[in-house]
This record gives C-alpha cells, structure tokens and sequence, in this order.
C-alpha cells in the first residue's frame, strides 16, 4: 500500500495542473499559495496499481519535472535490497574467556 | 483520496501516513524556494487525540533540528519540524521527516549476539554482558589496561560518552577513549584552543537573522546543514542586499544557490586566506582599535608532516610575533601570487577581501568538513579567525566565524564531555587540578586518571593492528566504513587475539569483524541528551520502547561497569539514572564560562546555551554586552580563554597536502556525504525512500575529463589508488560537479567502500584525517580488466 509524494514544477500554470493530477484515482495535489509549484500526495493499493499510476503519471501532461520526496513506510517493507554486503567476517576463534569473577 | 478533515473523530495511521507525506515534500519545497506555503494542506495539519505528540532533537546532523514525533499504540507514525524550536522554526529536511522510519527496518538487532565456532549465536544479553566484562577484565589481567579501549561517537548521547569516560579513564585508568567525532570535528577544536583557548563557537544560529554576507568555505551547506541553508537563503530573500558566496573545490547545489561560486584547487584555502588578509591590511580595512586591544599575534611551527607513519607525534610550539612580521609574512600571499597556487583569480581574491573589509557589511563565514578534514586542518581555521579578527568581526550578532558540526552531539559528547584521549569533562588529562576535579567527582583516586594521552583514532587503530590493544569496544559508530586506508585497519581487527565488540542498532559491516555484538536503543528508545553545533543542550525523554532486548549504551556501560566491581561509582537506579548522571557531569562545568542548566530546566525547554547563567542562554560569547564570564575592564570583549585574555592571530603559511596527483595517480580524489543518506548509511538505506533516491555510491566526473577518456554517464569505472581500487559507476551530471582534475564519490554505500582508496594522513595538531584529498587513476573498466588478464 504505497505512499508517496513529489514535487511537481509545472511547465505552465500550477492551477490546472494541480486540477489533472488530482482527477487521478489516488492523488491528491495541492498547488503553492506563491509559487508555480505543487505537492502531489499518492495512495494506492497495491505495487500493482502503483506502477500502473506511475504509468498515468508519465502521461500527464504539463509536468516539467516531478521528484520524489517521500515513499511509503509500512511493516511489510523488508531493507532495501542489497542494503547489505558480503565482506570480511571474523571466523576463526570464539568469544570465549575464562571466567574470572 | 482525500486527506481527512481534522475534525475526523478518527485519523487513522495512514492518514497519518499520508500527511508525513505531504511534509516531506513541503520541507524539500521550502528547501528550495524559502517561504512557499501551502495553505490548502496547512490548515489541514492538526493534531488529532490519538496521536500524542512528542519533542526530541533530530537524531541525524549537528544543526539539531526540534522534532515533534507522533506515536500511536507505542510506535512512531508521524514527525513534523517543532514550531516552537529556534532552531529550525517548524522546518525539517528530508533526513529528519524520515527520521522514524529508521527506527524500524526488519533486521534491526534485537538480541545479543557471541561468536562461537565460528557463528554468531544468539545469546541473552545479560550473558554477554558477563562476557564483555570477563574479557575486559583478562585483556587487562594479561596485557595491561592500555590494552582495552572504548571507540564511540558524536551521536553518542551525553550519558553514553560521560559514563564511558568515566569508567575508562576514571576507574579502569586507561585514556585510550576516542570517537569518530576525530574524523570529523578536531580541527575545529584544536582550530577553537589554538585561537581562543576554549572550544566551540562563539556565535549562534541566530546569527543569520542579521548576517548580510554568508562565505562558505568548502561547505555544502544545501545538503549537509540543510535546514539551516534554508534559513540563509530565507535572510536573503527578506534581504536583498544579502550575498551568499560558496567558495568550494567542487560545484555544488550550494554554488547553485550562491551568488557567486568561486573554486579553488585542494589544499590551496590556505594560501587563499592570507591573500584576504593581505589585501585587508592593503586597503586599510582592518579594524585597527580593535586588533590593539584584542589580538595577540603569534606564529607556530612550520614543515610538520603529515602523520602517515606509526607512532608519528607533533607538539607545535606557540612563538610571540607582532602585525609587522605578520605584514612581512604576507608579501608571499598577493593575490596575485596566490591565483597562481590556487586556480582562483585575482579579481575573486580582492572580492572576497571587500567582503570582509567592507565596515558596513555583516559576515559568517561557515564551514564544516572540508576545512576540518585537511591535512592542515587547524591552521586553516585558524586563518579564517584571522581574518574576522583582523576585521573585528566577532562575538556580535551577525559577525561570525560559524563552524558547523556534523553530528548531533559532536560538541555535546565528544567536545564537552571530552570523549578523546587528551580531554576529560573539564579539562585535559594532562593537567594536575582537571585530574584532581574528575577524581574528586568520579570518587576515584586521582591516581587512576593517567597523565598522558594515550591513542588518537587513527592511532588507536594502529594500535589495534600492531597488538598494543587487544580489546575494543565500539559504540553508535561503523569504522569499518569510515575509517581511511580501511583495508589496513579491518585486517587488523580481523587479527587472532583481538576482541571487538560493538554496540549498534543494524548489522554493518563493523559488526561484521566483531566478536560480541550488543543490540542497542536508538535515539527516542531512551532518555539522553544531545548538543548541537550552537552550544545548545537538548533532552529528549524515552518515547518508545526499544525491540527485543536492545538496550541504550549508557545502560549497557553501566552493566559493565559493575561486573567490573565499579558498583560505588556507578550506583544510579534505572529509573533516575539519566537525571544523575547529568547532575553529576554538570559539577565539571560550573561557574560562568560554560555553567550548564539543571536537568529540570532541560526538560522544560526546547534546548538551552551554555554559560547559562541565572536563567539565561549566552548567545554571543567573549563580548561583554552578552557573555556573563566576560570582565569589561578588557573592553568590549574579553577573550578570556587565553591567559593574555586576547584571541591569537597565527601566522600558517601554505604547505602541499600529504599526496597530490601525478603521472601514474592524476586525479584528486575528494569524498563526502549526499543529502539523503546519513554518513555510512546503515539506518538511512534502511528508509525505503532515501535508499531509492540515491541506492549506490557513484564516481562524479568533470564532463571534459569523462569526453576524453571515452567514458559514458553510468558506466563502470575503476578507481585505483595507492592503497587499493573500486569499480563503480560514474555520474557525469549529477548534482555535483568536480573540476577538471577531481573525481567526488561519497561514502555511504557500505558496498563500495571508497575509504579502502583513501589515505590515512592528518592534521599533526588535531589529528583528524583528511578524506578530501588523495590522488587516484580513472581507468575505463573493459581497459583495466583486459590489462589485468594480460599480466
């Protein structure tokens, strides 16, 4: 169930832009009060429909440049692959002393 | 969809989601463009009563950012910028509005773990903390207490690092304490001690409010210091006479933001500074009366190498000079003479002289990384003091040298508390009275505290290497990322009969060569404290619940402590033991020079300046109109840290760094940080989001340098150094861009570690290693691969 929001500079006018993208099926954009910018906020269901939505968003037209500033959190979510590497790892010995108190 | 009205009985957590969404993208908006709003959304952000909102300090940079985190049903679900912080005045960057999410990655360490045969095996924690203190107490039984060592952090919290100085070099009686905030700040305070006598800034944030001229000097503050950038580039916008110059070695979203970027060649801000102060003087700019009353002149040794070899040891010596050998000194600096060394023009030279000079201009020069990491780290802060000493811009709302940290207790642990070998809470360890006060607070015999300094970091690990000590204890840090000419250092850790044991939140690849590794809280999981780059002291009360079995490193310490039968120093009940142990650490620093606030007063307020004295926070230290320690009878300012009770203007000429690019090695290899991804990146690639924005370390490229050696935007490349090589994908436009000559990569990326290229030279003063600056060969990766296989 993403989450997401981006940036959105408009080529032309924020206002209409901001009324398209909000005609979309889980966004909700909010344009700048003093500034040709906006916010749009992504909700969907699942990975399925997001990359469907991503595919609508693609084709909107009158985006001059989108960024992501913001993607989902949820407890399903596992690290990020390849978050890990495989390095040098202590192997021989044990932590093992002898007692002494 | 529709974000709920605030009058909705119920938000539930995914419309929670859904806001800290939406701030995100506000707090990187207004990262860019200062002041936009969105009212549409604003009004819609109020709290709702099944979310309780709760303060802390941003547990990522050194600006300290006030947070408020959200939490629900015991876990944290929402973070917003703490309108009531001074800081940050309801700001956060992406690092911070992301911040919780760190707290909870799937394979976050939740149970100790031991090695046995071979494999790390789950173990209570209570039984490998029998461990820890069994091993500490037969490495010192057999080799001597110099043989164990602690290695922690500037994300320390004040507990953590007081507790663990307190049993190193109070009860166990070694000094071998050190931690990363070495790789970070330590020019900065040999730079502060050199000038002033005393550490740590003598101005504030609020600084920019009536700044009109902002230097950065190798500082990209756009990403490193956002919020605070934020705040500049909002001066400006409410100022328009206000200018913002980057001067920097790389083009930067900072230059972007600048209006004028100037570039220098590496090393050269040195020899750029005293061209400033040539032409100051030149042009009668300085500010005459003030240079008599508060300046003393000095100069120090010169040729003093680089620390690259074992056991390298340097002690400068200060020598009394005056204004004319200080005159005399600077006829090798015309700008002129200098555009030569540096690549900076003569013209960009006087620029920023008339900057300065200029009587009706503000100034703050702010740094942070790059002129601390150099090999001639604490002379070009001394420098930059130079010349806001010679213009008497100082101490004085919006006259600042502003040197910035990267932690967000770098100054409150690692600097105050005196988490380094040298320094006690009060004090260094070589002097008699400071050995005394931490005895007599400590209830330790004074015996116990050695006088001499044992190991600084690099060292330390040098150390380790050779077998001098046998036991390390790492905490909230990941040397096996950030350490340079790492590959030496992991061998030796890697070594039969050394015992490593690390205290952290995620598997990294430090608990990867580790022997015990210990689940720790993280940030609101526990009570403690930090201190941020502005002398500001921040609580922050237990929020969460740590996972498992995890438990904060003060705890952990104190645990040890006692097995090791220090029960009489450390008696403190769980419950109040946070409470005491600032009681007790605050003793150190009575009196008016760094008076610190009772613990009742910490809880009550978001964050409070020391001297804080009778009730009040000291923004401007040294002048007498603000500073309560300050006597007027020296005049308007008292630099009462030095015994002459003048600021010290040092004569530091330029020298060459410890490697410079040549014939078989032709680039400078400069590394750093990316907005996104906190320093070595193990809780910040855990954030979905941040890992996806920038999911690998790359190798930036000047587009000329890529054209002529065939290399395409994101294909593989091979760095090779002196000290060992790394493939990986170049970036030729990116958001940085080196000079001709450079190459930037960062090093966040745990799997491709650029420090295995890096150099181990430092700064002989402070010790601090320099990551900006080595030289390496680009090799396109199907030449280097096919070379290889003909060998």
């Amino acid at each position: 169930m993403p989450v997401c929001s981006y940036l959105v500079f408009p080529q032309a006018n924020a206002v209409d832009l901001s009324a398209r993208l909000s005609a979309l099926p889980g966004c909700e954009a909010t344009p700048a009060d003093n500034a040709d910018l906006l916010i749009l906020v992504t909700d969907t269901a699942d990975a399925e429909a997001e990359e469907l939505l991503q595919a609508q968003l693609a084709d909107v037209d009158g985006v001059q440049c989108m960024v992501l500033t913001f993607g989902d959190i949820n407890e399903a979510d596992v690290p990020p692959a390849g978050a890990r590497r495989k390095g040098p790892r202590k192997q021989p010995q044990d932590a093992i002393v002898h007692r002494s108190h | 969809m529709t974000i709920p009205s605030p009058t909705a009985a119920y938000v539930s957590r995914r419309d929670f989601m859904r806001r800290l969404a939406h701030g995100a993208a506000a707090a990187a908006a207004v990262s860019m463009i200062p002041g936009v709003s969105f009212a549409a959304w604003e009004s819609l952000d109020a709290d709702t009563s099944d979310i309780a909102w709760k303060k802390t300090p941003c547990r990522f940079c050194g600006v300290g950012c006030g947070l408020l985190v959200g939490v629900a049903e015991g876990r944290a679900v929402a973070v917003k910028g703490d309108p009531a912080s001074t800081v940050n005045k309801g700001l956060a960057c992406v690092k911070g509005y992301h911040s919780v999410q760190a707290l909870y990655g799937s394979d976050r360490l939740q149970k100790a773990l031991v090695r046995r045969n071979g494999q790390m095996v789950e173990v209570p924690i209570q039984e490998a903390l029998d461990l820890v203190a069994a091993k500490m107490r037969e490495t010192i039984d057999t080799h001597g207490k110099d043989a164990v060592s602690i290695y922690g952090s500037g994300q320390w919290t004040i507990p953590d690092g007081y507790v663990a100085s307190k049993l190193f070099k109070g009860a166990i009686g070694t000094n071998n304490v050190e931690a990363n905030a070495r790789l970070c700040m330590a020019s900065a305070v040999t730079g502060f001690l050199t000038s002033f006598g005393l550490d740590e800034p003598m101005g504030c944030y609020e600084d920019i409010d009536h700044a009109d001229t902002f230097i950065t000097w190798g500082n990209n503050m756009a990403e490193m210091h956002p919020v605070l950038f934020s705040r500049v580039l909002d001066r400006r916008l409410k100022n328009p006479d206000t200018l913002v110059i980057d001067f920097a070695t790389r083009t930067t979203r900072t230059s972007h933001a600048a209006d004028k970027s100037i570039l220098f060649r590496p090393q050269t801000d040195l020899a750029v500074a005293n061209a400033i102060c040539h032409e100051i003087i030149k042009n009668g700019w300085m500010h005459r009366d003030f240079v008599e009353q508060h300046v003393a002149f000095k100069t120090g040794k010169t040729n003093i190498g680089y620390g690259t070899e074992d056991g390298f040891a340097f002690t400068d010596k200060a020598e009394a000079s005056t204004l004319a050998d200080f005159r005399e000194f600077l006829k090798d600096y015309t700008p002129e003479k200098v555009e030569k060394i540096s690549g900076v023009a003569a013209a960009d030279i006087r620029y920023m002289a008339a900057l300065y000079g200029d009587p009706a201009r503000k100034v703050v020069s702010f740094w942070c990384m790059g002129m601390n990491q150099h090999t001639r780290g604490t002379w070009i802060n001394n420098l930059v003091y130079n010349i806001h000493l010679l213009t008497g811009k100082i101490s004085q709302p919006g006259n600042s040298p502003f040197s910035l940290t990267g932690q967000p207790s770098a100054c409150g642990t690692v600097r105050e508390v005196g988490t380094l070998t040298h320094k006690l809470p009060h004090g260094v360890v070589m002097n008699q009275k400071d050995r005394e006060m931490a005895a007599r607070i400590w209830d330790v015999p004074v015996e116990n505290i050695q006088p001499k300094p044992t190991y600084h970091t690099v060292e330390m690990f040098r150390a380790l290497d050779r077998g001098d000590i046998r036991f390390m204890w790492i905490q909230v840090t990941n040397p096996m990322v950030t350490m340079p000419k790492l590959s030496r250092y992991r061998d030796g850790a890697l070594k039969e009969g050394r015992f490593v044991v690390v205290s952290d939140v995620y598997p990294t690849p430090t608990t990867d060569i580790a022997d015990v590794i210990l689940p720790s809280a993280m940030w609101i999981e526990q009570e403690g404290m930090y201190g941020n780059s502005e002398r500001r002291t921040q609580h922050f009360e237990q929020i969460l619940q740590p996972p498992g079995e995890a438990m904060s490193d003060t705890w952990q310490l104190i645990e040890v402590a006692r097995r090791l039968g220090f029960e009489k120093q450390f008696p403190w009940s769980y419950e109040t033991h946070i409470r005491d142990i600032w009681e007790e650490y605050r003793l150190f620093h009575a009196g008016p020079r760094h008076e610190m606030a009772s613990y009742e007063e910490l809880r009550r307020q978001p964050g409070i300046m020391w001297p804080y004295v009778n009730g009040k926070s000291t923004q401007w230290r040294y002048n007498t109109e603000y500073d309560p320690a300050a006597d007027a009878s020296h005049g308007r300012f008292d630099f009462y840290g030095k015994p002459d009770h003048r600021a010290w203007l040092w004569q530091r000429p330029y020298e060459p760094p410890a490697e410079s690019p040549d014939v078989d090695y032709p680039f400078w290899l400069d590394t750093g940080r990316v907005l996104e991804h906190w320093h070595s990146g193990s809780m910040t690639r855990r954030v979905p989001t941040l890992h996806r924005s920038v999911p690998n370390a790359y190798v930036e490229l000047h587009p000329e340098d890529a054209r002529r050696m065939g290399i395409l935007d994101g294909e593989t490349v091979r760095l090779v150094s002196r000290r060992g090589r790394l493939d990986l994908p170049a970036q030729l436009h990116g958001r940085g861009q080196p000079t001709p000559g450079q190459v930037f990569v960062p090093f966040f990326d745990e799997s491709l570690l650029i420090n295995e290229l890096t150099l181990d030279a430092f700064c002989p003063i402070s010790k601090q290693p320099d990551y900006k600056k080595c030289a390496v060969r680009v090799e396109r990766l199907a030449s280097a691969e096919s070379r290889d296989a003909s060998r």
